[in-house]
């Protein structure tokens, strides 16, 4: 099991490298220029030297400022009558593009050995040391962006996955114990809408029919959306400042959770009952509640608490929606907005955020696994 | 032909399977009618000139007759367009308020948007887009993901074993085509593309010449470890949330359009296909007569052509409903932040999104949203329907 164990471990650090290098690849080919929008953040844009705004002392300037001068990774390929060093200003690269183009020959791939001052291993080592730059957009320092927005998505995730499993559990087992047939039926076909429900569909119908009372005086139940008051910075500030606003987007992301969760605890626990200790223990003469709470429950338990590692990273990815829809500056709406104005040095952190959380929260739920059931062995992967 | 006649008797019987094929079935049938159901220029139309068919003309980009030279005509059921503009009745009209129309014909009975699109021809047209997408993107991916968890299964890590001076060939050819295909991906491809189309032709000689020579080695030193590889892989794609990733993969076209949303999809889904088929796979590779065609030395290939490939494509089809369902509810989401498709196309996300700007217009969420639900919760039941019958046999 510790082989296992240190295998399992080892393997992060390389899924976070080969994430960093995807990550990387893609932002170096979007189609927007980050030194221009750094151009914009410091107000040089104005200069009128060209078509661009800019004029090109100022673009190089920042360029070499970033770093942006430096070759990009660790070695290239290339047509062997490429230059080993393009141009860096923008029409100017247009133009050579135009004029390499024109010189349609074949050439044999030359290779190119960079070292190590280019731009992936500097920004690799600057993580390493915890320094994620600042944002292009408004000059905010990324750790302190990043952690203002985790704060509410935690708030967020956590609520609302205590409240999911809380309930999900108990109406999984009450669908399971209950007497009346009708009740197991009616809680089971909850359940599947629940989770078979579009999230952003049930956000937005919640929204639209459960804050106004244009339909009936009953129907205003909860608050309807505002921007959220920015002013608190510790995570229980935030709370009481906004915890009316918080009340309804909790309430959906952990409804939608909750129809899978008891779903999932109902499966589990007829499962248990249908094995042969739990037949033996009714035969015995056990009332069925007392097979359920003393036997079946413990045992059914097992995979749902492998869920709740799981759901972690669900729920966060789920969050994009969800803070889109109630307007809370949480990690989701960050990252969205972080990509669509090309603010790279955002985008890279909580990918990275994200994809660190994913993969502890998945060796998460093996150890509870291996933990809460002896049985199992990993040994043999 | 008997296995898809049983399967589909399988699915007749069980309550939920027939639902979900009825709704499947309506659907695909709406969305190939939608312009003969929903359009503003009539299906026929009787001119001095004779008889013409507009509404088919149009569809294969011919210009139509003008509706003032039709002695009769015949209208389609709702006489608006998905991108027909009514601005009398523009600014968000409701089912129930009244309508500025000319005859009880041209009611917008599902309301209509800012512009005066109307909801119904939307929904209409929504589902032919949410089935193009849907089926193209889980169809790349089907086939992705099937190819690379048969590999991954069958070779494991010990099967697929090359020598020295085979790999003296592959393990480069195989470096510069992935740095290749990832860097002229995005950089060079229009720039240079005699280069690029002549290394691209060198490799694949080269690693062809190899693979067509593997069957050759048997006594050969080096394992390959595929599988590792290829877990390796999933994990990296499990790491990030599909959204996220979808997300970033959008940022790089400069252009939105359908057959980009659909690469991308495909793209971030092929791993739910690939995980099934693997763990499929791996099942099958332990049955009596794959090991007895191994035993008695028929090719890798021609196993995993004929026994294999045919043998996994059924429980591997359940992998493909669900990748469906996911597909039509990531293009939703996406269109509900409102980006990936073009802004004049409308589907049913973009049509949900437009609330944001209106929260009074109830009608633009409930029916959209509906017809999405309805898609998504057809395709799961016929997803664990199928996992059934696969099962049990």
């Amino acid at each position: 099991m510790l082989w296992y164990l240190s295998k399992r471990i080892l393997r992060i650090p390389f899924v976070l490298l080969s994430v960093s290098l995807l990550i990387f690849f893609i932002s170096k080919n979007v189609p927007q220029d980050t030194v221009v929008n750094i151009l914009q953040l410091e107000g040089k844009s104005e200069a009128k030297d060209n078509d661009e705004g800019f004029s090109k002392e100022d673009y190089v300037q920042v360029a070499k400022k970033y770093n942006y001068h430096l070759p990009q990774f660790y070695f290239k390929f290339r047509p062997s009558h490429y230059p080993l060093k393009r141009k860096l200003f923008p029409s100017e690269k247009n133009q050579e593009d135009i004029q390499l183009n024109e010189k349609k020959q074949f050439s044999l791939p030359a290779f190119n050995w960079n070292g190590f001052n280019n731009q992936y291993h500097i920004w690799v080592k600057n993580m390493f040391t915890g320094n994620f730059g600042i944002s292009f957009v408004d000059g905010k320092l990324v750790s302190t962006k990043i952690w203002d927005a985790l704060q509410w998505t935690l708030l967020l995730v956590f609520i609302s996955l205590f409240i999911s499993f809380a309930l999900g559990i108990s109406l999984g087992l009450f669908s399971k114990t209950s007497d009346s047939k009708k009740t197991s039926e009616a809680l089971k076909l909850g359940s599947y809408l629940l989770y078979s429900i579009p999230v952003f569909w049930f956000a937005t119908i919640m929204l639209i029919f459960f804050t106004t009372d244009d339909y009936g005086s009953w129907t205003n139940i909860f608050p309807t959306v505002s921007v959220l008051d920015p002013t608190d910075k510790s995570i229980f500030g935030k709370l009481f400042s906004s915890g009316k606003l918080l009340i309804l987007p909790i309430l959906v992301t952990s409804l939608h959770a909750l129809g899978y969760i008891s779903r999932q605890m109902e499966s589990s626990l007829s499962n248990e009952l249908g094995k042969s200790y739990a037949r033996t223990a009714l035969s015995k003469g056990l009332s069925f509640k007392a097979v359920v709470k003393k036997h079946g429950f413990k045992n059914a338990l097992l995979p749902i608490i492998t869920l709740l590692s799981s759901a972690i990273p669900g729920t966060i990815a789920g969050s994009v929606i969800i803070e889109t829809v109630f307007n809370i500056p949480g990690i989701g709406r960050l990252i969205y907005n972080s990509i669509l104005l090309a603010d790279w040095n955002v985008v890279f952190a909580l990918v990275f955020l994200i994809a660190g959380i994913t993969s502890i929260s998945f060796l998460m739920s093996d150890l509870l696994y291996m933990k809460t059931n002896p049985k199992i062995h990993f040994d043999t992967d | 032909m008997a296995y898809i006649k049983r399967i589909l008797k399988f699915i007749n019987k069980k309550k939920r399977g027939r639902f979900s094929v009825i709704i499947l079935f309506t659907l695909f049938i709406i969305s190939l009618l939608a312009p003969f159901i929903a359009n503003d220029i009539p299906i026929v139309c009787k001119s001095n000139n004779g008889l013409h068919f507009p509404v088919v003309q149009k569809l294969f980009n011919k210009t139509h007759h003008h509706k003032a030279e039709c002695n009769w005509s015949i209208h389609p059921l709702i006489p608006y367009h998905q991108k027909s503009l009514d601005l009398k009745n523009g600014r968000f009209k409701s089912p129930f308020e009244k309508q500025d129309i000319s005859s009880i014909r041209k009611r917008h009975w599902l309301g209509t948007d800012a512009l005066g699109r109307d909801t119904f021809a939307g929904l209409l047209y929504g589902s032919s887009i949410a089935g193009r997408i849907g089926f193209f993107a889980s169809l790349l991916s089907f086939i992705i993901g099937m190819l690379i968890g048969i590999i991954s299964a069958y070779f494991g890590n010990n099967k697929l074993r090359i020598n020295y001076k085979q790999l003296a060939i592959l393990l480069p050819s195989i470096l510069v085509l992935l740095y290749q295909s990832i860097y002229g991906f995005f950089f060079g491809f229009a720039n240079d593309f005699m280069w690029e189309a002549s290394v691209f032709l060198l490799i694949f000689i080269m690693s062809g010449f190899c693979i067509w020579k593997l069957h050759d080695s048997v006594n050969s030193k080096i394992r390959v470890p595929l599988d590792n590889l290829i877990l390796w892989i999933l994990e990296v794609y499990k790491s990030i949330p599909n959204i996220f990733f979808i997300l970033i993969l959008l940022s790089l076209l400069t252009k939105a359009g359908v057959i980009n949303l659909i690469l991308v999809i495909a793209f971030v889904l092929w791993p739910i296909v690939a995980r099934y088929t693997r763990a499929e796979v791996l099942k099958l590779k332990e049955e009596n007569y794959i090991k007895s065609a191994e035993v008695s030395g028929i090719p890798n290939w021609t196993i995993i052509v004929k026994h294999i490939f045919l043998n996994a494509m059924g429980p591997a089809l359940v992998s493909f409903a669900f990748s469906f369902s996911a597909a039509i509810l990531l293009e939703a989401s996406l269109s509900f932040l409102g980006i990936g498709l073009p802004v004049e196309e409308v589907s049913w996300g973009s049509m949900l999104s437009e609330v944001r700007n209106n929260y009074k217009a109830w009608w633009l969420a409930l029916f959209p949203g509906i017809a999405i639900f309805l898609v998504v919760s057809a395709l799961n039941y016929l997803g664990e329907v199928l996992g059934e019958f696969f099962s049990q046999n």
